[in-house]
C-alpha cells in the first residue's frame, strides 16, 4: 500500500539524519532523492515530506495548532492560546497555524493532529438545534 | 407565567452550551467504494465504534489498520466525499430499544421504517453482547409450541433452543417460521422477525398476514432489504438480538426468527471482501463461523435467579440443490441445537410441511415436551421409520404379509396425519387428539384421503363430548385414566357417525 510505504520512507529518512552533521545530512538526502527516483515515487514527494514532518514534530515534542477563526487572532489571545497548548500537550514548541472560516459565525476551532476543540458559535448552535429538538 | 418560563429555559439551556467546548477526535476520508470508507485519522478509535460523516451518516469502524481506518457505511455512502471529515462518536454501536417497539417494522438501526411516526423508546442496547454465560442459564424444559403438528410431535422445540430451519428455495421455510410466529398470541412470548436481504414485496406481504393474524400485537420486524447496503443487512440479526435481549431482561420469553443466515454471510463476505480480508472457503472469510456462533449463543434460557426470560432462535439456512454439506450449512447446523429439514420432493409430493422427518432433530427439545405429547410421539416416530423402511422394500413385490401391510396402511395415514395447511397452526392438545386416534390404530379403516377432514372434525366432536381429556392436556399435560377412557368412547362414537 502507497500510505505505507510513504510513512516507512519518512521514518527511513528522519532516522538516517538525526544526529549528522551538515555534510552528511546533504549526502544522505541526495542519496534518498535518487532511490526515490529510481523507484518512481517522487511524485509523492509531499505526502514523504507532510510524514517527515509530522515524525519530526512527534520526536522533538513540536506541536502544530491549526486555529479556524473568523478575523485573525489577537496577540494577547495568541499568547494564552500558545500557553495552554503548550502547558497541555507538554510541548517544548507550539506552531500556530491561522485559518480564516467566517462560517464559524464567531469563536475558534484549534486542530491538534486528530482533536478538535470545537468552541465556535456555529458548533454551539448545531448543538443547541440538537438538544432542542429532543 | 407559561411563557417566561419557556424562555428562562431557554437562556439556562443557551448559557450551557455557551461554556462547553468540545473535544472530538477527527479523520479524513481517503478512499470511498463500495459501502467502505477508508479514513486517516482517528487515533484511539475502538473496535466497532460509531462515527458520524460530515452529511449526517453514521458508520462502523470495523478494521483498524496501521495507517488507515476500514469503516463500512450505514446508509447512503454516495454522498461522502475525498477529503470530508469524520468524527469519533467514542460509543460502540448502539440501537434504541424499547416496549414500543412491539408492532413496528424498523430497520437494523432500530428507526422505524413503516410510516408509523417515531418510536418512543427508553433504553439504548449495544448492538454486539456478549452472551449470557453458564451461571446465568439454565436448560430448556418449557416447550415453544409451534403449532406445527410434524415439528411439536417429531422434533420438539423448547424455550431457549435454537431451532435451524433448512432447505432449498421455495420449500416453506419462511411458512414454518411464521406459522410459529403466529402460533404465539395468547403464549406470553415476543416475537422478533429479523429479515434479511429480503425482498421488499415479500416482507410486506408478510407483515400484512401477521397482522391479520393478530401477531403484530407481540411482534417487532426488523428488516435490511435486499436494496440496503451490505453494512445493514450484516448488522441486522445483531440489532434483533438485541431487541431480543431488552425483552428478555422484561423477563419475557423471546422468539427471534433470522431470515435468512445464508444472506447474512454474503453480506458478511461482500465486506469483508471490501475491506480486503483473506477469503477462505467459498471465499468467505475466516470469521464468518464466529459471525454465526456469536449471534446464536445469545439465544439462552436464564434461570430465575437472574431474571428468568428466554430467548429461542429459529435461524433460516437456504441450501442450493439441496446441498447441506456446503460451508455455511455445516457451520449453523453445529451451532443449532437441531434442525428442521425441508425438501424440495416432498413439497412437489404434496407433503406439507415439507419436513423430512427422518433428517431432522432437535437435540434437546425432548425435555420440553409436555408428557402427553411425548407419549403419542414415541410410537409415531416408530410407525413412521417402519414406514420409511417398508416403503422402498414394498415397492419391488406386492405379496405382503398381512403385518408388513399394515404397518405400511398405518405410515400412510402416519404421514398423511402430519400435512397441515399453511397459516393454520393447530393447538397442542388438539394435535394430541389427532396423533392418539392415529397411534391407538383408530384411523387404521378410515381411507387416506379423508384422513385430514376425519381429524378436523373430530377435534370439533372431541370439543364437545371429551372435555375433560383436553382439559387435562392443557393443565396438567397429561391425561388420567379416566380422560383417556372419555376421549376413547368419543372417538369409537365420532367413528360410527363419520362419513
Amino acid at each position: 500500500m502507497a500510505a505505507l510505504r510513504t510513512k516507512e520512507y519518512a521514518e527511513a529518512l528522519f532516522e538516517l539524519t538525526t544526529g549528522t552533521d551538515e555534510k552528511e545530512t546533504g549526502e544522505v538526502i541526495q542519496g534518498f532523492v535518487t532511490l526515490l527516483a529510481k523507484k518512481g515515487l517522487l511524485k509523492h514527494q509531499d505526502k514523504i515530506i507532510a510524514e517527515y514532518q509530522k515524525i519530526y514534530n512527534k520526536k522533538n515534542n513540536i506541536v502544530e495548532a491549526t486555529v479556524t477563526l473568523i478575523n485573525r487572532l489577537s496577540d494577547t489571545a495568541r499568547t494564552d492560546l500558545h500557553n495552554t497548548l503548550k502547558k497541555k500537550y507538554n510541548a517544548t514548541e507550539v506552531r500556530i497555524i491561522e485559518k480564516i472560516d467566517e462560517r464559524l459565525l464567531g469563536g475558534m476551532k484549534v486542530k491538534v493532529g486528530d482533536e478538535i476543540y470545537d468552541a465556535s458559535i456555529k458548533n454551539s448552535l448545531n448543538q443547541l438545534e440538537i438538544a432542542l429538538l429532543k | 407565567m407559561a411563557n417566561n418560563l419557556v424562555i428562562e429555559n431557554l437562556k439556562k439551556e443557551i448559557s450551557r452550551f455557551e461554556k462547553s467546548v468540545q473535544t472530538q477526535r477527527v479523520g479524513v476520508v481517503m478512499e470511498v467504494f463500495d459501502g467502505i470508507v477508508r479514513v486517516s485519522g482517528l487515533t484511539d478509535i475502538k473496535s466497532s465504534e460509531m462515527v458520524t460523516f460530515a452529511g449526517g451518516e453514521q458508520g462502523v469502524a470495523l478494521n483498524l489498520d496501521e495507517e488507515s481506518v476500514g469503516i463500512i457505511v450505514l446508509g447512503d455512502y454516495t454522498k461522502i466525499k475525498e477529503g470530508d471529515e469524520v468524527k469519533a462518536t467514542g460509543k460502540i454501536l448502539e440501537i434504541n430499544v424499547g416496549d414500543a417497539m412491539v408492532g413496528r417494522t424498523v430497520n437494523a438501526l432500530g428507526l422505524p421504517i413503516d410510516g408509523q411516526g417515531a418510536i418512543a423508546t427508553t433504553k439504548t442496547y449495544p448492538i454486539e453482547r456478549v452472551a449470557s454465560g453458564v451461571i446465568e442459564r439454565q436448560s430448556v424444559d418449557q416447550p415453544m409450541q409451534t403449532g406445527i403438528k410434524a415439528i411439536d410431535a417429531l422434533v420438539p422445540i423448547g424455550r431457549g433452543q435454537r431451532e435451524l430451519i433448512i432447505g432449498d428455495r421455495q420449500t416453506g421455510k419462511t411458512a414454518v417460521a411464521i406459522d410459529a410466529i403466529l402460533n404465539q398470541k395468547g403464549q406470553n412470548m415476543i416475537c422478533v422477525y429479523v429479515s434479511i436481504g429480503q425482498k421488499d414485496s415479500k416482507l410486506r406481504k408478510l407483515e400484512t398476514r401477521l397482522r391479520e393474524g393478530g401477531a403484530m400485537d407481540y411482534t417487532v420486524i426488523v428488516s435490511a432489504g435486499a436494496s440496503d447496503p451490505a453494512a445493514l443487512a450484516y448488522i441486522a440479526p445483531y440489532a434483533g438480538v438485541s431487541i431480543a435481549e431488552y425483552f428478555m431482561d422484561q423477563k419475557k420469553d423471546v422468539l427471534i426468527v433470522y431470515d435468512d443466515l445464508s444472506k447474512h454471510a454474503v453480506a458478511y463476505r461482500e465486506i469483508s471482501l471490501l475491506l480486503r480480508r483473506p477469503p477462505g472457503r467459498e471465499a468467505y472469510p475466516g470469521d464468518v463461523f464466529y459471525l454465526h456462533s456469536r449471534l446464536l449463543e445469545r439465544a439462552c434460557r436464564r434461570n430465575a435467579d437472574y431474571g428468568g426470560g428466554s430467548i429461542t432462535a429459529l435461524p433460516i439456512i437456504e441450501t442450493q440443490a439441496g446441498d447441506i454439506s456446503a460451508y455455511i450449512p455445516t457451520n449453523v447446523i453445529s451451532i443449532t441445537d437441531g434442525q428442521i429439514f425441508l425438501e424440495t420432493d416432498l413439497f412437489y409430493k404434496g407433503i406439507r410441511p415439507a419436513i423430512n422427518v427422518g433428517n431432522s432433530v432437535s437435540r434437546v427439545g425432548g425435555s420440553a415436551q409436555i408428557k402427553a405429547m411425548k407419549k403419542v410421539a414415541g410410537t409415531l416416530k416408530l410407525d413412521l421409520a417402519q414406514f420409511r423402511e417398508l416403503e422402498a422394500f414394498s415397492q419391488f413385490g406386492s405379496d405382503l404379509d398381512e403385518a408388513t401391510k399394515r404397518q405400511l396402511e398405518r405410515g400412510k395415514r402416519a404421514v398423511e396425519m402430519l400435512k397441515q395447511p399453511q397459516y393454520s397452526p393447530i393447538v397442542t392438545e388438539h394435535q394430541v387428539v389427532g396423533l392418539y386416534a392415529l397411534v391407538k390404530g383408530y384411523l387404521d379403516t378410515i381411507p387416506v384421503t379423508d384422513i385430514a377432514r376425519f381429524q378436523s372434525e373430530l377435534v370439533e366432536y372431541v370439543e364437545t363430548n371429551a372435555k375433560k381429556f383436553l382439559n387435562e392436556v392443557r393443565t396438567a399435560k397429561m391425561w388420567t385414566d379416566e380422560g383417556e377412557a372419555e376421549l376413547k368412547a368419543a372417538i369409537d362414537n365420532f367413528k360410527v357417525s363419520f362419513k
